[in-house]
């Protein structure tokens, strides 16, 4: 994940969105952007790996499962 | 009772309303005293129902007078964050979207807390959907903190903190989806509890995140929360995450002291991962040094970084809370406040990967807390680095420059309660943070109570107060 992005790039994010902002309110998010990425970039990077074709990271459960017990 | 005689705690009061030395009228009268003179100030209030406050305490008087109390609750002065529906009273999330909103149904913890007896007297503020604060383009104020007004109260619960700290009431609930409960409970000086996920009920409270919220109590004592989760806790059938379990005594434990429990010190959360102020440091030291003294082994602990939970906390959150919220963020944004528009927008520039990959990394983290932590019972860190900022000082992106020492324990679900751990340089309160095994809350409450008796902090008030 790039820590970094263009402004083409940033407003393509924000239309796939559906987010009506204006050009001022994305230009202010796009300069937080290189901070929230790097904790995309730390959940990505962490055990067990997701950018990575090993076993271990697609045999990985994410912590809200299904449960097929009534009610739940 | 007027305004001004001293505050009782949940406790106190209970007692002598059973021994019929306290009005439960008289009681509230002097709550809502407080609330006209000091909550020109605090805004701690969104909704105040003074007159239907009036009414219940009446009620309460009579049936007392003749039936004794249902419980410790019984006649005593209360209020919920503006999150948690109630039932002909309106509840707005503190926000523009949702203003003159006003439910049919109460919230099954509301429900609870009402069947408990208790005078409820309003709408407490709250960061704009538990999220987005503080902030000063929405219809109601900010909250302010009663130890100094031009102070912050920390948040989400931020109306809840002022409030009971003041004395505008007894206890309040909050919410607690990355430190809630404990992060204003830690910066106006009073104790909160964030029980175990699944605990209390979140069936008819306004979500922000719907695999990290918690509900529970937040107090002048520990002892007040003992009692207000005692009504709050319980299997509800209405809630998807709602844990079957059976609800113990919270208050069996307290006072029986903390010889024999074993304490992991978590020593690189406050001290390496995000350096907490001097007199922080001394309060938290001072209190290992209490529960070595009063029989409990303290030992240091090492668990995942502070960051990498506060990663997984907020990816996770954002992209839940731009689900909750897509409909208003794709059609007027503009509706919610600069901050929480913000926010809620970076949850909507992530991907579906994205929030799995939080969530996978979210089993791992909870995997290596628990294998950290086998040998200990209880794990005592820091709840805030230091005392509140300002008002006008606290940046909204915060979050992304420092960990929080309350996130990791969202993460994982376990209860965790934040103690008043004395007064810093601006005269302010400082906290500690104690972190239980999940559904060990009695253990977590007897150890918070322990010391919070064994050290003078309830006997100060805000100045405020006069």
């Amino acid at each position: 994940m790039s820590q970094t992005i263009s402004e083409e790039a940033f407003a393509a994010l924000v239309a796939r969105a559906g987010m009506p902002l204006t050009p001022a309110q994305c230009a202010a998010l796009q300069d937080v952007w290189p901070r929230f990425a790097e904790m995309l970039r730390q959940i990505r990077g962490a055990a067990p790996a997701t950018m990575e074709a090993t076993l271990e990271g697609m045999l990985a459960e994410p912590a809200t499962t299904f449960a097929a017990e009534e009610g739940r | 009772m007027s305004a001004a005689t001293p505050i009782p705690t949940i406790a106190e009061a209970a007692a002598a309303i059973a021994a019929r030395r306290l009005s439960p009228v008289e009681l509230t009268e002097a709550c809502l005293g407080r609330v006209e003179r000091l909550d020109g100030t605090l805004h701690a209030f969104i909704h105040l129902d003074a007159e239907g406050a009036r009414a219940a305490a009446r009620a309460a008087e009579t049936r007392i007078a003749r039936d004794g109390p249902r419980g410790p609750l019984d006649g005593i002065p209360f209020a919920h964050k503006d999150i948690y529906g109630t039932a002909g009273l309106p509840t707005t999330g503190h926000s523009r979207v949702l203003q003159g909103s006003v439910p049919r149904e109460d919230a099954t913890t509301v429900r609870n807390l009402a069947e408990a007896g208790i005078v409820m007297l309003g709408k407490l503020a709250t960061h704009e959907f538990a999220l987005g604060g503080p902030s000063f383009d929405l219809p109601w104020p900010p909250a302010r903190n009663p130890w100094n007004p031009e102070h912050f109260t920390g948040g989400s619960s931020s109306g809840t903190g002022a409030a009971v700290a003041a004395g505008l009431v007894l206890g309040g609930t909050g919410s607690d989806t990355a430190g809630s409960i404990r992060l204003p409970a830690s910066l106006c000086g009073i104790a909160g509890i964030k029980p175990t996920y699944g605990r209390c009920s979140r069936a008819g409270v306004l979500p922000l995140s719907q695999s990290l919220d918690h509900t529970g109590p937040m107090a002048w004592t520990v002892e007040d929360c003992a009692i207000l989760l005692q009504a709050m806790a319980g299997y509800d059938p209405v809630d998807p995450a709602s844990a079957d379990r059976p609800v113990p005594d919270f208050r069996a434990g307290l006072g029986q002291g903390v010889r024999g429990l074993r304490i992991g010190l978590v020593r690189h959360f406050h001290e390496r991962d995000h350096p907490v102020d001097a007199a922080t440091l001394v309060g938290i030291e001072g209190a290992a040094d209490f529960f070595r003294r009063e029989g409990a082994e303290v030992r240091e602990v090492t668990l995942p970084g502070l960051d990498a939970f506060n990663a997984c906390a907020w990816v996770i959150m954002l992209a839940e809370a731009f689900s909750i919220h897509e409909a208003v963020m794709r059609r007027e944004p503009d509706q919610f406040g600069a901050i929480l528009r913000d926010r809620l927008a970076l949850g909507g520039l992530l991907t579906a990967a994205d929030y799995l990959a939080a969530q996978k990394t979210r089993r791992a983290l909870i995997a290596a807390t628990e294998a950290a932590t086998a040998e200990v019972d209880l794990l005592l860190t820091a709840a805030q680095p230091g005392e509140a900022a300002r008002i006008d000082a606290v940046s909204p992106w915060a979050f992304l420059d420092k960990p929080n020492f309350t996130t990791p324990f969202n993460v994982t679900g376990w209860p965790a309660l934040s103690v008043c751990a004395g007064f810093g340089a601006g005269g302010l309160p400082l906290a500690l943070q104690l972190v239980g095994k999940p559904f060990a809350e009695p253990m977590l409450l007897r150890a918070g109570h322990a010391y919070e008796t064994a050290h003078g902090w309830r006997a100060r008030r805000p100045a405020l107060l006069g």
